[in-house]
This record gives structure tokens, C-alpha cells and sequence, in this order.
């Protein structure tokens, strides 16, 4: 039996030809071992192979155990410890994951806010993935500790979502960070107070926090640093930063030492322009003395020679005044050249500063992360022990192998193996960008939300591309409100903020400085829009169209005509809609203009008016020329009968004058008849006459005739 | 490394399955054809780790290869380069550029590209060619070379010797070589 213990497992009991060529001869990959292996095995009646332990000695036993092992361990493509190890990890995760973090997560954060508000917290549906960088819940609701049947705060739908992979390259980009329905002092159907338990618990948690902290002391540290920091870029950020690198700066260093020469040099022309002055002066003085002499005066040779040689030293010493002079001028312009030269250099310092700084600020967020991960270092390192310092080493490796694709050669890199780098067009991302953030209080049921977006935002918009984005809306039951901004501090870019404002139903009313029209109050509700586009500068334009509807007017009783008439002319205007186009520059309006069709509506009201009342007033002028004509037409009338009597009496008289002229007519035609009758009287009587006459002439003539002897006669 | 060939000759001779074998040394050509220090050789090996293949002979391979991959690098950076160039296939190097880890493979290095292309292209042949290799030298080849003057001079050298020991704890089955 002691013998047959020792046989390895494998070899106790028969083996079936089939078991034995699949299951051992198979994983035997050395010949010399299966032919050991089957001289020590005997076949019985139906070809089982039996081990034959009578034959085995001590070190037959060793090589069957070594064998058996062996043939153990040709079994399967996979590793079986490393397996196991590797599905124990992956099942642990997946049921950490599916089944604890999520509660862990609300346990967690339920005691830690019922420690600080000491009332029920309730955190519904927390989700929290690491690897999505994700954190969102449900629902939050802190109840009140003072009155326990109302909620401090209620929180709906919340989304923290960071791009994991982008804090890799220390770049923070919050995909989204939105809170909705936010309440104040909402009602409980429960009571918020903790129970005795409850409280005990949270009290000994918030000491163990105490604790922690304390032990955690460069946490705090952190904390303070990254606070103080936070208030310092918020006081003064501009001051702040340049305090902060003012190590790197070139600028401040090189003016300071440029403003030393000015001064040495100021210093030293201010010596050495009053020594050449003084000399020139003395020379001015001189010449002036000897010239001062008079020629005539000079009676001998020598008083000439001493003249002579005044003269001659004089013209030295102004000659060499004057070379000194012209010395101290090249020195002078020698010394004015360099510090131009140094000008020109301290221009392209600041340069180079302002582009240091415009990048400082563009990684600001870089070392706040920097600043969290101090403060998150201590607490790890707690919490986590040695699990933290492999993660540690992880994340070395990680940065090496990132310096090495930043082209920068790693520890780890084949020395002599560089190959070839191809680039492909890479999307830049800015130090910190927070893609969507998202606020909102109140809900729709109530029909009171308001609702804060911000979209873009990020110091460095020339790398991300696209503009900041600011919206605000207020949506209540009665109107509402809608803001929308965009700003864009990219390069090249003419608008640095461009918006539209909304106002939705917004009630307007007057009451007074309307009293002269005789109107008591006006009542309206306005839809306004404003567009705005402001350059950097701060010069821009703007547009607000205001749209009045539901006007009201009223009017007071004792009204005049002019009050009269707007009463009549107002009160069917219901709606209007103004049009007001703005310019401005340095922040204020220089120009303003207004277009509405309340005038357009007006004219036709006023014009409107002025027919009815002209219609009005035509019938009642008709009237009143009716009545005043009355009296006239019946004078008239009897004017009219009094014609025409004399009418008749005309027709009469003129009849009477008919027969008159006829009468006059005849007696005319008897006179004429008699006339004629006396005229043919006449007539014959001179006829009578006549031809006496020419009788007797005749005969006188031959008379004559026959005196004369005329022979015709 | 006097390890690693001790466990690379144990491997031979042992009862190591000729395809375990076979696998290490097509993945340790593989792990030597792809510069060191990027992510894609570090998941690689991972895989490796996890399989049944032999490590030594993994190990071996790939350290022995990388003293002479360097010949083959021109071979290799030329073949990464009409990979890295292929007009079809930019855009999906470009996406994948822009992710936030898989830079970190750093595939856009010819010689990383080209040397997991060729690898893989090569892994079956090898892998064949290495069992075959293998239950040759089992077959025909060991027996002669245990034998031989040559081995039997050799095994006096000492750090043959100590070569031999350490082949010695790393088989259980293998007793002609020091016979």
C-alpha cells in the first residue's frame, strides 16, 4: 500500500487505450520517456494499461512523478494559475463594479453629507466610472436639521464627465459638468432628522475625518496652497502671474540694467558737458577782453609782438575748446547709440515676456491639476499604501513612454532604433476646457426654470477653435427671458462678444408725465430683442426690437380736445413694434436709431379720425345752412310772386305797346301812301314842266342852228 | 542570460511540448522586430505572459535577436513606411492618433509599425518551422550531439559547467548531457 501511495495519480489505476494515447502519450514530447513509460506498463484483457509496481524501483518512482508532472503541465494553451489569477481580477472588478461601488458610493457620500448637515441625505441612483470618467446621479436631496420636514437643497439629474485619457497629457477637459433642478426649501414627506444612531455614527465619522486630515497634513497644506492661489488669480490675476514668473522674464532684468547705464551715462554727461562749457565760457571771456583792445593804441613793437602772441595763444586754447568739444560729442553719440541698440533689445524681451505670459496663463489650469494632485498624493498614499506606489511607478512609466512619443529619447527606447516618425494631423487640446456646464433651478412642472449654460469655455480658444458661449434663460409662467452671448477672443476674429437678449412677457407701466395728454396710465407687455456685437476695442453696434402688445390706456374724464382725439386715436392700437439700431465706441452710445410702425399706425388713425370728423362736420354744416337759408327762400319766394306780377303787368304793358306799334305801324303805312301819292303829284307836274321846257329849247337851239349854219342841225 | 540559454537548452530537451516551444520563439521575434519602451510592446507581452508558450525560449529570442535586429531595421523602416503611407489607410491612423492612448503604441514609428506587421506575417511560418525545428533535434540531432567530442570537451569549460547545472535544476526529465 505504502508502495502504491507513492505512484503518482495519473498511474493507480488502469488506463484506457484511449485515455492513455489522448491523455498521456500525446503530452510525452521525448521519446526515450514514452518508451520508459510503456516498458513499465502491462496491458490486461481489454487493453487497459496497468502499471507494474512490482517492477518499479526508487528512482523509476522519481521519474514517473517527474513524468506525471510534466505531462500535467503540456495540458491546455493557457496558463492555469495565470488565468485564474487574471479572472479572479476580472470578475472581482466586473462584480465591484455591477454590484458595490455604486452602493459604496451612496453610503458613502449619504454619512459623509449627514456628518456636515447633520439631517437625512438621500443620493439616488450614483453612478461613478473610472474608466469613462464618469460621475452622475439621480437625485439629491439634504434635509433641513432646524425644520426636518423640509429639504435645504434638492438636486435632480447631475453629470460629472472628465476625458480620462486627456489628464494623460495633463490637460483637463470637462466634457460636462450639469446640475438640473435645483430647489431651495423644498417639502419632506418624511421626517429629515437622524435618529440617536444615525447621529453617533456620522459624529464618529466627522472625528475620523478630523483625523485624517490631521495626519494628512500636507493635504491641508495643498488645499490652502490651491486656495490661496485660486484667490490670488481672482483678485489680481494679471499681477499675480507676473509676480509668479517674474524668475522668467527677461524684460524686468534687462530694462533695469539698461535704466543703470542711462543713469551712469546721465550722470557722467552732466560732469563732462559743464567742464566743456566752463572751458568755452573761459575762451568767450578771453576773446572778448583782447578783442576789446584798441589797435591804434599800440605805440611799440613789443606792446604789437604781446597783442600778437595774446592772439595766437588764443586761438589755440579755442581750438583745442573746440576739439574737446567735438571729443565729448562722438563719446556722447557712441554712448546714445548703444542704448538705442538696448531699446530695440528690451522691445523684443517684452515680446518674447508677453508671449511667456499669454502661454503661463494658457497652462494656469495645468498647475491647478497640479495643485489638486499634490493635495490628492497625501490621501492616496493613505489610503491606498503600497497599491499607490506601484500606481505611482505605472504612471512614471506612463510619462516616459509619453516623453518618448513626444520625440524626447526614453530610458526604455532600442538605443541605435529610431525608424521613421510619420506625423498625422493631431487635434490640439487646451490646458483646461470645460465643454458643456449646465445649471438649472426649478422645474417644469412648476413652470419656474432657470437654466445657465456654458459651452467652450477655455483660456486658450485659438487651440480648441470655437468660442465661448454663455447662455442664461428664465422661463416662468407669465413671460420669460433668454440670453445669449458668444465670446471670442480667438485671433483674427472682429467680434469679441456678439449676444441676443430675450425678454418675454414682460409688463410695463406708466403712470406718470402722461397727465398733459390727459392720459391716466399706460399698461402693456413687451417682447424684447437685443443683438450686440462688440469688437475689441469696445466699439460696436446693437439692435433691439421691442414688441408692445396688450396695450392699455387710461384716459382721464375731463379730457380736452387733443385728449379727446388720442383717446379716440389710441385706443384701438392693441399691439406695436419698435426697431432700435445703436452704435457705440470706448463703452458709450454715439449714435441711436429708432424705426417703429406706430407712426404708420398712427397716420392711419389720425387719418382715420380726421374723416370721421370731417364727415361729421360736413352734415352738421349741411344742417346748419339748411336753417339759416329758410327765411331767405321764403323772401325769396315772395320776391319770386312779386316778379312775377310785375311779370304780368310787363306782358301786359307790352301788349298794350303791340298794339300801339301796330297802331303806329298803320298810321306809318297811310303816311307813306300819302307821300307817295303827293311824290307821284310832284313828279307829274315836273314832267309837265319838263317837256315845255324841252320844247321850247329845241326850238331855240335850231334856231341857233340855223343862225350859225351848223350843218348837223 | 546564462538563464535564459540554460532554460532554452532545458526546453529543447525536456518534456516541453515542441509548439510552446515553437510560440516563444515566434513571439520573441516578434517582441525583438518592435523597438522597446512603447505601449504596444508592453500589451504584447502581457498576451505572451498570459499563454502557454515557453518564456525562456520568449526571452532568449528576443534578447539574442535584438543584438542583430538593427540589420534588419532599413528592411523593416521601409516596409513600416509604406504601411504608415498608404493614402486608404491615413485616416485611420489619423483617428487613431487622436485618441488619448493609443499614441502611446507609438505606431506611427515605421519600425514599430513594420516590425509588428512582419511579425505577425512571419508568426506561422515560424511557428511551424520552430516545431518542426524542435522534434527534428529530439528525434535525430540530440542524441548524436550529447555524444559527441565537441559537447564532451565543452562540458570541462567552466562556465559550461555552470551552463550545465543550471540545465540540470531547469529539467526534470533530461539525463544523457551531463551522463
Amino acid at each position: 500500500m505504502n508502495s502504491k501511495k507513492r505512484i503518482p495519480k495519473p498511474f493507480r489505476k488502469p488506463i484506457s487505450p484511449k485515455k492513455f494515447n489522448h491523455q498521456i502519450a500525446r503530452r510525452i514530447h521525448v521519446q526515450s520517456e514514452v518508451d520508459f513509460l510503456e516498458s513499465k506498463l502491462t496491458q490486461d484483457a481489454q487493453g487497459n494499461y496497468l502499471l507494474n509496481t512490482e517492477k518499479l524501483g526508487k528512482d523509476d518512482l522519481k521519474r514517473l512523478t517527474r513524468l506525471s508532472k510534466a505531462i500535467k503541465k503540456n495540458k491546455g494553451l493557457i496558463v492555469g494559475w495565470k488565468a485564474t489569477i487574471l479572472v479572479i481580477i476580472l470578475a472581482g472588478t466586473l462584480g465591484f463594479n455591477y454590484f458595490l461601488k455604486n452602493k459604496l458610493i451612496k453610503t458613502g457620500v449619504e454619512s459623509y453629507l449627514q456628518g456636515i448637515f447633520q439631517a437625512q441625505v438621500e443620493l439616488e441612483s450614483p453612478d461613478l466610472s473610472l474608466m469613462a470618467g464618469t460621475l452622475s446621479f439621480k437625485h439629491l436631496s439634504i434635509a433641513d436639521a432646524e425644520q426636518p420636514l423640509q429639504n435645504l437643497i434638492e438636486i435632480g439629474q447631475s453629470t460629472l464627465s472628465i476625458d480620462v485619457g486627456r489628464l494623460l497629457s495633463k490637460k483637463l477637459i470637462i466634457n460636462e459638468a450639469s446640475s438640473r433642478e435645483i430647489q431651495f426649501e423644498t417639502p419632506r414627506s418624511t421626517s429629515g432628522a437622524l435618529s440617536a444612531s444615525e447621529r453617533g455614527d456620522t459624529e464618529n465619522k466627522q472625528a475620523d475625518t478630523v483625523g485624517g486630515e490631521n495626519i494628512s497634513g500636507t493635504a491641508v497644506g495643498a488645499l490652502e496652497q490651491a486656495e490661496a492661489i485660486g484667490m490670488e488669480i481672482g483678485r489680481d490675476s494679471a499681477e499675480s502671474l507676473i509676480q509668479s514668473y517674474q524668475a522668467s522674464l527677461q524684460s524686468p532684468d534687462l530694462i533695469e540694467e539698461v535704466n543703470a547705464r542711462y543713469r551712469q551715462s546721465l550722470q557722467k554727461w552732466e560732469k563732462r558737458i559743464e567742464t566743456v562749457q566752463r572751458q568755452i565760457d573761459s575762451v568767450e571771456t578771453r576773446t572778448e577782453q583782447v578783442l576789446a583792445t584798441d589797435v591804434s593804441s599800440i605805440d611799440s613793437i613789443e606792446n604789437a609782438e604781446d597783442y600778437l602772441s595774446n592772439l595766437k595763444s588764443l586761438k589755440g586754447t579755442a581750438e583745442s575748446a573746440g576739439e574737446t568739444a567735438e571729443t565729448a560729442y562722438s563719446a556722447f553719440q557712441e554712448d546714445t547709440r548703444y542704448l538705442g541698440e538696448s531699446r530695440s533689445s528690451i522691445e523684443e524681451a517684452i515680446k518674447k515676456d508677453i508671449d511667456f505670459l499669454e502661454s503661463a496663463v494658457g497652462s494656469f489650469a495645468t498647475d491647478t491639476l497640479q495643485v489638486v494632485a499634490d493635495t490628492a498624493k497625501p490621501i492616496l498614499r493613505t489610503k491606498f499604501d503600497t497599491l499607490f506606489e506601484y500606481s505611482e511607478r505605472i504612471g512614471r512609466t506612463f510619462s516616459q513612454m509619453k516623453s518618448k512619443s513626444t520625440q524626447k529619447q526614453s530610458k526604455f527606447a532600442d538605443r541605435g532604433r529610431s525608424g521613421t516618425t510619420v506625423s498625422f494631423p493631431l487635434k490640439d487640446y487646451p490646458a483646461f476646457l470645460l465643454k458643456n456646464f449646465e445649471l438649472s433651478s426649478g422645474t417644469a412642472s412648476t413652470g419656474n426654470v432657470q437654466t445657465l449654460t456654458i459651452s467652450n469655455l477655455t483660456g486658450d480658444q485659438d487651440t480648441w477653435g470655437k468660442p465661448t458661449s454663455v447662455k442664461v434663460s428664465s422661463d416662468t409662467v407669465g413671460g420669460g427671458m433668454n440670453i445669449q452671448l458668444t465670446i471670442d477672443a480667438r485671433k483674427q476674429v472682429e467680434s469679441l462678444l456678439s449676444g441676443e437678449i430675450t425678454l418675454n412677457s414682460v409688463p410695463i407701466s406708466l403712470s406718470e408725465g402722461l397727465n398733459s395728454l390727459s392720459i391716466n396710465s399706460l399698461a402693456a407687455d413687451s417682447h424684447n430683442r437685443i443683438e450686440l456685437s462688440v469688437q475689441p476695442d469696445l466699439s460696436g453696434w446693437g439692435k433691439a426690437f421691442i414688441k408692445l402688445s396688450k396695450l392699455e390706456f387710461t384716459f382721464s374724464e375731463n379730457a380736452h380736445a387733443i385728449g379727446e382725439a388720442l383717446r379716440n386715436i389710441l385706443s384701438g392700437i392693441e399691439t406695436t413694434e419698435l426697431e432700435v439700431e445703436f452704435n457705440f465706441s470706448e463703452g458709450q452710445i454715439n449714435s441711436l436709431q429708432v424705426a417703429s410702425e406706430l407712426d404708420q399706425k398712427l397716420s392711419q388713425k389720425v387719418a382715420n379720425y380726421a374723416e370721421e370728423q370731417a364727415i361729421v362736420a360736413a352734415a352738421k354744416m349741411e344742417a346748419a345752412i339748411y336753417d339759416y337759408l329758410e327765411e331767405e327762400l321764403a323772401t325769396n319766394s315772395m320776391l319770386s310772386e312779386e316778379l312775377g306780377q310785375e311779370g304780368r303787368r310787363i306782358v301786359e304793358e307790352t301788349k298794350t305797346a303791340e298794339n300801339l306799334a301796330q297802331l303806329i305801324e298803320a298810321e306809318q303805312e297811310q303816311i307813306k301812301t300819302r307821300q307817295n301819292k303827293i311824290e307821284q303829284h310832284l313828279r307829274d307836274e315836273v314832267d309837265k314842266q319838263a317837256d315845255t321846257l324841252k320844247d321850247g329849247a329845241g326850238e331855240a337851239v335850231k334856231d341857233l342852228g340855223e343862225t350859225l349854219n351848223i350843218p348837223s342841225f | 542570460m546564462i538563464t535564459l540559454i540554460a532554460r532554452f537548452i532545458a526546453a529543447l530537451n525536456a518534456n516541453s511540448r515542441p509548439g510552446e516551444i515553437a510560440a516563444g520563439f515566434a513571439c520573441g521575434i516578434l517582441l525583438a522586430l518592435i523597438p522597446f519602451g512603447n505601449l504596444l510592446w508592453f500589451l504584447l507581452f502581457a498576451v505572451f505572459f498570459l499563454l502557454k508558450l515557453h518564456g525562456g525560449t520568449l526571452l532568449f529570442t528576443a534578447v539574442l535577436l535584438k543584438l542583430f535586429i538593427g540589420v534588419m531595421d532599413p528592411l523593416v523602416d521601409s516596409f513600416g513606411l509604406s504601411i504608415l503611407t498608404q493614402p486608404s489607410l491615413t485616416p485611420y491612423f489619423t483617428s487613431a492618433m487622436n485618441t488619448p492612448v493609443l499614441p502611446l503604441m507609438e505606431f506611427n514609428n515605421s519600425l514599430v509599425t513594420g516590425g509588428l506587421t512582419l511579425g505577425l506575417l512571419l508568426w506561422l511560418p515560424l511557428f511551424f518551422g520552430g516545431r518542426i525545428a524542435v522534434k527534428m533535434y529530439r528525434k535525430g540531432i540530440r542524441d548524436k550531439l550529447v555524444s559527441s567530442k565537441i559537447v564532451k570537451t565543452f562540458e570541462k569549460i567552466p562556465w559550461i559547467r555552470k551552463l550545465t547545472t543550471a540545465i540540470q535544476k531547469s529539467t526534470a526529465i533530461y539525463h544523457g548531457w551531463s551522463s
